[in-house]
């Protein structure tokens, strides 16, 4: 990381010595380069010049990166508290048996576990963490019915998130994906197609937005096995809280385009040619997300998240394994201060 | 008073964690392949990706009186061994018992170890997945070749993770079992972990990979593989495909092992690899790949 962060450094360094900004170059860390003349450039750089990757950044940049107003209108967020919105004994009750008879659940519903014969329930509201398993309803039935069908699936979910007092506005149910868990079989030295894949369940992966933003590590996700049982999820939903920005200015539009192409040249050593993918959209991203200082601490010791909007590019080169046998790139992602 | 009581006590609660014999976690890879021949793409937090499942699963938090209070208390893995970059060739993985370089069962390597990851570019590559490496091996090339060269679980092995790119393609599935240990020793690996088609490293991965490694412990690890690393919202379009792959000496007992066996919950070693399971999502159609089945068509 340490070294990847050099070599950027570096190479940013080398734009600004060839434009004879030596004198900038100690005042201010942003560089400020003109695409236009990104081509006199050229001769300065060790590593390929990314042209195809910069026509498609070009593109995809969203509109609004840059706008003083509309980048501003993302920090105006009023966080929803939905723990207080929570109804707990409804909640339970969508849960094992064993905690509906538990009346047991301490005054402060805030952190804390419940453990009945098959299953665990764990949470840390403050950090908006809950979590349950059933073991039983996890295991694998080979003369288990097909899987639910989605719809009434989803109703248990949206249930499950009524109880929990999550506000549908922020469930974002266009992007949502439910998809059959399926187990495979087959005795050793038979092909895969053999013997027809078990349904395990049907699983709900259900992202957060806020007006039309994506919020980076919050989700819930939640398991329905065949005979139409809650077995598992795991819902990730902090209380959107916005950290202040450090600087009230807006990184320009050809500023921030500039960084994320030397971005893709520093990280892709084929970007000559044509990516596979290339997309940029905004996202809020928890700015205390594990760090390595906090490597020893766990989610409980954490502190609450807070959130920054930024700038995420998703990056994948293109694939030349099959003409070459060379390895996979695999897809990257980073995201970029607006502010 | 009461400060010489909390100092007591923690004395007394380290003592206890102390005292359980801890499975050994290990964690291998690369995020940059500067030198020719084995050049390729740099990724700078593939090692945070790595380190955030390396640091839950050996995550003891604390504990008073047995009373687990936060991390994993006795059930924690131990740091037996962090490589990222370095020297990082395909001799440390090898089998031993079949190529004289080989050094999977040696003191800090692969074999050793209860539970290992390992990160780096991958490639499907004669229905094998073949990782990249930074060193040539000993046979001269710059890739760990899972269908001749790695053989873990023969020795010590329960679980490997493949945080790379082909590293169980669905038309890798019906051999996949091949990796699970030398053939004639009765000592195998238990679960593999790996990916269908292209994955994705960035910052918003982090934590997917801190939440496997806790889930882990909670459900059974194929399980948490499977619902912390399927991502289908990569800017609402990219999907990633997780493949959790067991073996077992029957259809039922490998099913069983699949479901069940967590990370504070290990089982007996398969005494043959009569049968392999796997989950997969269905329909998860990747970059790089097809939708995972199709190579089956």
């Amino acid at each position: 990381m340490k070294i990847n962060r050099l070599l950027t450094t570096f190479m940013v360094s080398c734009l600004w010595v060839t434009t004879g900004s030596a004198a900038e170059l100690a005042t201010t860390v942003k560089p400020v380069i003109d695409i236009d003349k990104i081509d006199t450039l050229k001769p300065t750089l060790t590593v390929p010049q990314c042209e195809v990757a910069l026509k498609l950044l070009q593109e995809k940049l969203p509109s609004n990166v840059g706008d003083l107003h509309a980048v501003n209108q993302l920090l105006q967020i009023k966080p929803v508290e939905w723990r207080g919105r929570m109804k707990v004994d409804e909640f339970l009750g969508l849960l094992s048996t064993e905690f509906t008879q538990a009346a047991n659940l301490p005054k402060s519903f805030s952190s804390g576990q419940l453990q009945a014969k098959d299953a665990l329930l764990k949470y840390t509201l403050s950090k908006g963490m809950v979590r349950y398993a059933n073991h039983t309803r996890m295991l694998i039935q080979l003369d288990a019915p097909p899987a639910v069908d989605e719809e009434s699936g989803m109703k248990m979910v949206l249930n499950l998130a009524d109880s929990l007092g999550i506000v549908r506005e922020e469930m974002d149910l266009q992007s949502m994906k439910s998809n059959v868990l399926k187990a495979g079989i087959a005795s050793a030295n038979e092909t895969s197609s053999v013997r027809p894949a078990i349904d395990v369940e049907r699983t709900y992966f259900i992202p957060r937005k806020i007006n039309g933003i994506e919020v980076q590590d919050s989700m819930m996700i939640v398991g329905i096995n065949n005979f139409g049982e809650l077995a598992h999820f795991r819902l990730k939903w902090p209380v959107l809280k916005i950290a202040q920005a450090e600087s009230k200015s807006v990184v320009k539009r050809e500023d921030l385009l500039s960084r994320v192409h030397q971005w893709v040249q520093t990280n892709d050593n084929q970007c000559d040619k044509t990516p596979t993918l290339v997309n940029m959209h905004l996202a809020y991203v928890p700015v205390n997300a594990a760090t390595d200082d906090e490597n020893d601490q766990s989610d409980e010791q954490l502190p609450e998240p807070v959130f920054v909007p930024k700038l995420i590019v998703n990056y994948m080169p293109a694939s030349t394994e099959e003409e070459t046998g060379n390895a996979n790139q695999g897809g990257y992602e980073e995201s970029f201060d607006l502010f | 008073m009461i400060r010489y009581k909390v100092i007591l006590m923690t004395l007394l609660s380290t003592i206890m964690v102390n005292t359980a014999v801890a499975l050994e976690a290990q964690l291998w890879g690369a995020t940059e392949w500067p030198n020719s021949p084995c050049t390729g793409g740099a990724r700078g937090y593939w090692d945070d990706m790595g380190d955030a499942w390396y640091d839950e699963i050996t995550n003891t938090g604390f504990s008073i009186f047995g009373l687990c209070l936060w991390g994993h208390c006795d059930d924690a893995y131990s740091r037996d061994y962090r490589y990222v970059n370095g020297n990082l060739n395909a001799d440390f993985f090898m089998e031993t018992q079949l190529f004289p370089a080989g050094e999977d069962r040696h003191s800090n390597r692969v074999d050793e170890a209860d539970a290992a990851m390992i990160f780096t570019h991958g490639a499907d590559w004669n229905n094998a997945w073949h990782g990249l490496m930074r060193k040539k091996d000993s046979n001269g090339d710059c890739f760990l070749d899972s269908d001749t060269e790695l053989r873990a679980g023969d020795y010590d092995l329960e679980f490997l993770h493949l945080s790379s790119c082909n590293s169980l393609d669905d038309n890798q599935i019906s051999t996949a079992y091949q990796r699970f240990g030398y053939p004639d020793k009765k000592r195998k690996l238990h679960l593999l972990t790996g990916f269908h088609g292209c994955m994705w490293i960035g910052n918003s991965f982090v934590n997917d990979y801190r939440d496997f490694a806790d889930d882990a412990f909670h459900m059974s690890i194929g399980l948490a593989w499977m619902q912390n690393m399927y991502r289908t919202n990569i800017n609402g379009q990219y999907t990633q495909c997780p493949v959790a792959y067991a073996v077992g000496s029957t259809v039922d007992d490998c099913l069983n092992r699949l479901t069940t066996e967590q990370y504070d919950a290990v089982k007996s070693d398969p005494s043959t690899a009569g049968a392999y399971c796997y989950y997969y999502y269905a329909n998860c159609d990747p970059d790089c790949e097809d939708a995972f089945g199709n190579a089956w068509k």
